[in-house]
């Protein structure tokens, strides 16, 4: 037992000494390095694609700058930026994003790269989408063979682009009954793995589905780089007129390294080694 | 010390007694009555715990009030002891608690002891602690009557410069205090000699 | 990005001990000296601030974070000092869960033991510092509980600690919200062994506390 005196004194002591490591180690948690750290906002599906990690080594060395990643939701990306949460923003949903720079919070949009989406289905394709001329008559077809379509209904790129779809087809969605387009509400693997239980069709970004592709045994690629698909990135900046203390000089660096040709070669070079083929192309 | 004047002291609704101009100078002074006639009432009321319904009283003097179940700290017997102490002196406190036999507990932790040990710690705690007025509220409840004797004696030569007033049962620990004490007796508070409360309550205290 | 190596981990685990160990400690140095205000007395006024403190442990934590998220977010009125996606904001928005916690589940305690004891104590003529420091020793081990419900509150948040943090790898990913990052990319045996390690970093922490627990009845 300790003695009454001191322990009061000695509880004090070890409080004091938890909050302050503590504090200070938080405080530690912002990098302290000379190079610049920049908030990024971009889409979990451009963090999960990895290229930003694998960009990460030639950005520090060529411009000294590291990148806090802050993935949302594809809405949410752009909101953060529109609402000056983040120096700078990638996102791939071009209508949102013209209204982010017509509103007069961003500006310099530059589009760097794109890929493509792909129509995914069942091995046996029963709705002949291979054999479509386009991906609107793909959905069309799939609509008349009555398989399973399933949508991600989350306002995220990708299903911007599947809606947009189904109205080139000529099809309102909230027509469709709902034992044949399913919504799902998640995230791009959750839709996948739904889809390859039931072997259903689905609209989805390459790099999910390649990634992935060990856990989707019953599901494949059956429809792709048709300019109906492509997915476009850009990368935007915060307006410095209306939140002027965000780091703009380091912002315009990035993006200005983001167009070079050095740099647009590794982007399209990404993914050759792993899956054979490139994830994002460049122009 | 004390004064009172005409007071009527209730507990919610009930009235508990009524009294007529008493005063108080030093000494001891058994607090005697039948259960439930309002012993610990009138203690809390001096010590500012509770109001009279009607009329007023002054006490003079800094207050040692020991209630009907004093609390015992999760500390030594020691510790305990010396918690009222303004300059905590170790040596007059281990005195007075060999003084009622509890030296060989002193680093002992006071919840250890028994009801009977922790009341006697009680009793050293209140002594050491000082002061003008001492009030008591039943001190020798789990005690009993022949040690309970030897520590009235102990209290009375204690607190000997001081005015002490204690809620106790026992008429023959009442006698061994003092000739005189405070009685309630049909809804009434008077001081009288204690033969004479003697004379009502044979039967039921004793 | 399948594979989760040793410094990754081990960078998560330590802001989680340091996020979640800072939000505990400021929630029990205010939460504690609140739940002894609130368990002075019997007024009426008093009364009502305990039930509100009561309700506001009932606060869902990812609304606690969406008022975070507008009190720092850069239009807010905090915007100012750029705290949003960064620890600070975490440590605040598990202090606004944590606080009420702790003063609820000490009052209880706080009034029992001060009851016991009041009359003891002004009746020795102490102090009221002395009182208030034998009250907090006398209630050692609710204070503990306390505290220890507050932590594991704070350990286990993920949805207003994601808001207001952004789960920025290397400068706000928490255990929490690492288990998540790792579920969204279908990695469930990574989600597992940052779920185990969390669970054992709570259970030792918790184990570790119990000493501190005093032996009263």
């Amino acid at each position: 037992m300790m003695k009454a005196v001191k322990q009061p004194l000695r509880h004090a002591l070890l409080w004091g000494v938890v909050v302050a490591t503590a504090l200070g180690l938080t405080a530690c948690g912002k990098k302290s390095n000379p190079d610049v750290t920049l908030i990024l906002s971009t889409t979990t599906s451009v963090n999960d694609s990895g290229l930003l990690a694998y960009l990460a080594p030639y950005l520090k060395e060529e411009e000294n700058i590291t990148l806090d990643i802050l993935a949302q939701g594809s809405g949410q990306a752009i909101k953060t930026a529109s609402d000056g949460n983040c120096d700078v923003l990638i996102a791939h949903s071009p209508a949102a994003e013209r209204d982010f720079v017509d509103g007069g919070t961003g500006e310099n949009r530059q589009e760097f790269m794109y890929n493509y989406f792909v129509i995914i289905g069942p091995k046996d394709d029963p709705a002949n989408v291979a054999g479509s001329v386009s991906a609107s008559s793909a959905f069309t077809g799939i609509y008349e063979n009555g398989a399973d379509f399933y949508s991600r209904d989350d306002s995220s790129g990708t299903d911007s682009k599947e809606k947009s779809l189904w109205s080139a087809a000529g099809i309102d969605t909230s027509d469709l009954p709902d034992d044949f387009y399913l919504k799902t509400g998640k995230g791009m693997l959750d839709t996948l793995i739904m889809a390859d239980n039931t072997g259903g069709y689905t609209l989805s970004d390459k790099s999910t589905f390649l990634a992935n592709a060990d856990k989707l045994p019953n599901l494949t690629i059956l429809y792709e780089k048709n300019d109906e698909l492509k997915n476009v990135y850009s990368v935007i900046l915060v307006n410095p007129d209306v939140y002027p203390d965000l780091q703009h000089e380091a912002a315009k660096r990035f993006h200005a390294w983001l167009s070079l040709k050095s740099t647009l070669e590794k982007i399209a070079a990404f993914g050759l080694d792993t899956y054979g083929e490139s994830l994002f192309f460049v122009n | 010390m004390i004064s009172i004047r005409g007071i009527e002291l209730r507990f919610g609704e009930r009235v508990l007694f009524r009294s007529g101009n008493i005063d108080l100078t030093v000494g001891a002074y058994p607090l005697i009555g039948l259960n439930g006639t309002g012993k610990t009432t009138f203690l809390r009321m001096l010590a500012g715990f509770h109001k009279p319904a009607s009329g007023s009283f002054s006490v003079n003097g800094d207050i040692m009030f020991q209630p009907q179940k004093p609390a015992v700290f999760g500390m030594s017997v020691l510790g305990n002891a010396m918690l009222g102490m303004n300059i905590r002196d170790r040596d007059s406190t281990l005195e007075v608690l060999s003084d009622v036999g509890l030296a060989e507990f002193a680093h002992a932790p006071a919840r250890t002891l028994s009801v009977g040990e922790q009341q006697r710690l009680c009793l050293c705690r209140s002594i050491l602690t000082g002061g003008d007025v001492f009030l008591f509220d039943e001190p020798f409840s789990a005690i009993d009557l022949n040690s309970a004797d030897i520590l009235a004696d102990y209290l009375k030569s204690k607190c000997s410069h001081a005015l002490t007033i204690l809620a106790v049962h026992s008429l023959k620990t009442a006698r061994r205090m003092s000739e005189k004490c405070l009685l309630i007796r049909q809804g009434e508070l008077i001081l009288c000699d204690i033969d004479a409360a003697a004379a009502h309550f044979i039967r039921s205290i004793e | 990005m399948n594979e989760l190596n040793i410094s990754y981990v081990v960078q998560i685990l330590g802001l989680t001990v340091c996020v979640t160990l800072a939000s505990t400690a400021l929630s029990a140095m205010i939460g504690l000296p609140l739940g002894y205000l609130l368990s002075m007395s019997k007024t009426p006024v008093l009364r009502r601030m305990r039930s509100v403190i009561s309700a506001m442990t009932g606060i869902p934590p990812v609304v606690a974070g969406l008022c975070i998220y507008f009190l720092l977010t850069r239009n807010g009125p905090l915007g100012g000092f750029r705290l949003l996606y960064s620890p600070f904001a975490m440590v605040m928005a598990q202090m606004v869960i944590v606080i009420p916690i702790i003063a609820a589940v000490a009052y209880p305690s706080f009034m029992k033991v001060r009851a016991d004891i009041h009359e003891t104590c002004l009746g020795l003529r102490l102090p009221k510092a002395k009182i208030f420091r034998l009250l907090l020793r006398e209630c050692r081990t609710a204070c503990v509980s306390a505290v220890m419900t507050g932590f594991g509150r704070a350990v286990s948040e993920v949805g207003a600690v994601m808001l207001v943090g952004g789960n920025i790898a290397g400068r706000t990913r928490v255990m929490t919200t690492a288990v998540l990052t790792e579920t969204g990319r279908g990695n469930y045996a990574n989600a597992m062994l940052l779920g185990g390690l969390l669970l054992t970093l709570s259970l030792a922490l918790n184990l570790f506390a119990g000493r501190f627990r005093g032996e009263h009845d």
